[in-house]
């Protein structure tokens, strides 16, 4: 709890140095959140030039409106509303809903080039690595097809971990639509992975 | 009335809307106890709580991507071209919400110096208030401004019984008068 409020403190001063023209306290906002924000946009929008590009669009209309920020917001959730409504918006665009066919053109591919890493979940099993792997290939099928309405909330909520009220406050949909969405979501993905699963449990 | 299987069917159902939430800890003790004594005697949603728990597993330990090497360079070549138009001046009022959201946050970040300031602070408001000494019931006027109202009033009461010695009297001539006779007089 406290370390969240501090976390929230330095990006309240982040914003405050920003605002006042500091490019080198934005650069800091940048660096604490590109991680966060591409993983996520990268499971939206599949395509990793078309993530990086989306990524890169956030933090440029943040830069914009920094001075149009409030600190009633966690800078956290306001880059997340950024980012969801940019892929909103190019998902509208070009009709990207990826189908399961299109994988070769999606970011596993580029894990070979080098340009993606795995920071998590990596057991010296080779195995387990391998069923790792597959497990996640095949998840980010199911992510891809699932509506663009329950994967924002999913990815949200269980890749990024924000609240039931961020969430609610990024997709501005009630409480209530964000702890179904997140429930039905979740029901799905385990109905496509089901045959995968009892492997794990 | 509900038979057997229809009363286990829907209790399965609503036993499994909670399973999102039972896994993620979110649910109150009663409802825990309530999800729990379910799962001991019903294999398909303890199948269902199991892949829930998997699934939720697999959510949180997939591998976190990252931007490319070159991500914070291209990032600060399009910056750099936004800079001229990028800062606008803050309204004042803009400015003021800002400080008093600050000042907000930083009340809730230190919430207990706040508490601690504020009590410290009533007290001694109350120690300033009650040395201080009780208020004079009087009329409300200060005394002197009666002393000066009464200072006022002798001339003009001189000068009431003055004019009804000699209604005609002119003070002004008068004087006049008493100078050209110490005047000739000299």
């Amino acid at each position: 709890m406290w370390a969240m409020e501090n976390v929230m403190h330095t990006d309240t001063l982040l914003i405050q140095r920003a605002q006042a023209n500091d490019r080198t306290a934005f650069n800091e906002i940048v660096l604490r959140y590109k991680s966060k924000v591409y993983n996520y946009i990268s499971r939206m929008v599949r395509s990793s030039a078309d993530a990086e590009d989306l990524t890169q669009e956030t933090f440029v209309r943040a830069y914009l409106s920094i001075h149009s920020f409030q600190s009633r917001a966690s800078l956290n959730t306001w880059l997340f509303r950024i980012a969801t409504n940019l892929c909103i918006d190019f998902s509208r665009k070009t009709k990207a809903h990826i189908q399961a066919s299109s994988l070769s053109q999606t970011c596993y591919e580029d894990d070979d080039t080098g340009s993606q890493r795995d920071i998590l979940d990596v057991s010296y099993d080779p195995q387990r690595v391998l069923i790792s792997k597959e497990l996640g290939r095949e998840l980010d099928t199911a992510l891809s097809q699932l509506p663009e309405k329950l994967r924002t909330v999913i990815l949200l909520y269980d890749m990024e971990g924000l609240s039931y009220e961020e969430i609610s406050s990024i997709v501005n949909v009630p409480l209530g639509t964000v702890k179904s969405r997140i429930f039905n979501a979740r029901a799905q993905l385990r109905e496509a992975l089901a045959p995968y699963l009892k492997g794990v449990y | 009335m509900l038979s057997l299987s229809q009363k286990t069917n829907t209790e399965c159902s609503a036993i499994c809307a909670l399973l999102s939430e039972y896994h993620d800890n979110l649910l109150s003790a009663r409802q825990i106890i309530e999800v729990e004594k379910h799962l001991a005697v019903c294999l398909e949603c303890l199948e269902a709580s199991r892949g829930m728990e998997a699934m939720i597993h697999l959510l949180h330990s997939t591998p976190q991507r990252d931007t490319s090497d070159d991500f914070m360079m291209r990032l600060h070549d399009r910056l750099d071209v936004l800079e001229p138009a990028a800062m606008p001046a803050l309204p004042l009022r803009a400015r003021f919400r800002e400080w008093v959201m600050s000042l907000i946050l930083a009340l809730r970040i230190y919430r207990l110096h706040a508490v601690s300031f504020s009590l410290v602070g009533v007290f001694l408001i109350g120690v300033f208030l009650l040395k201080q000494p009780p208020a004079s019931h009087n009329t409300g006027e200060p005394e002197g401004q009666i002393e000066a109202r009464s200072g006022l009033a002798m001339p003009l009461e001189q000068n009431v019984v003055n004019a009804t010695e000699d209604p005609f009297s002119d003070p002004v001539a008068n004087r006049l008068a008493v100078h050209a006779l110490l005047s000739t007089g000299r």
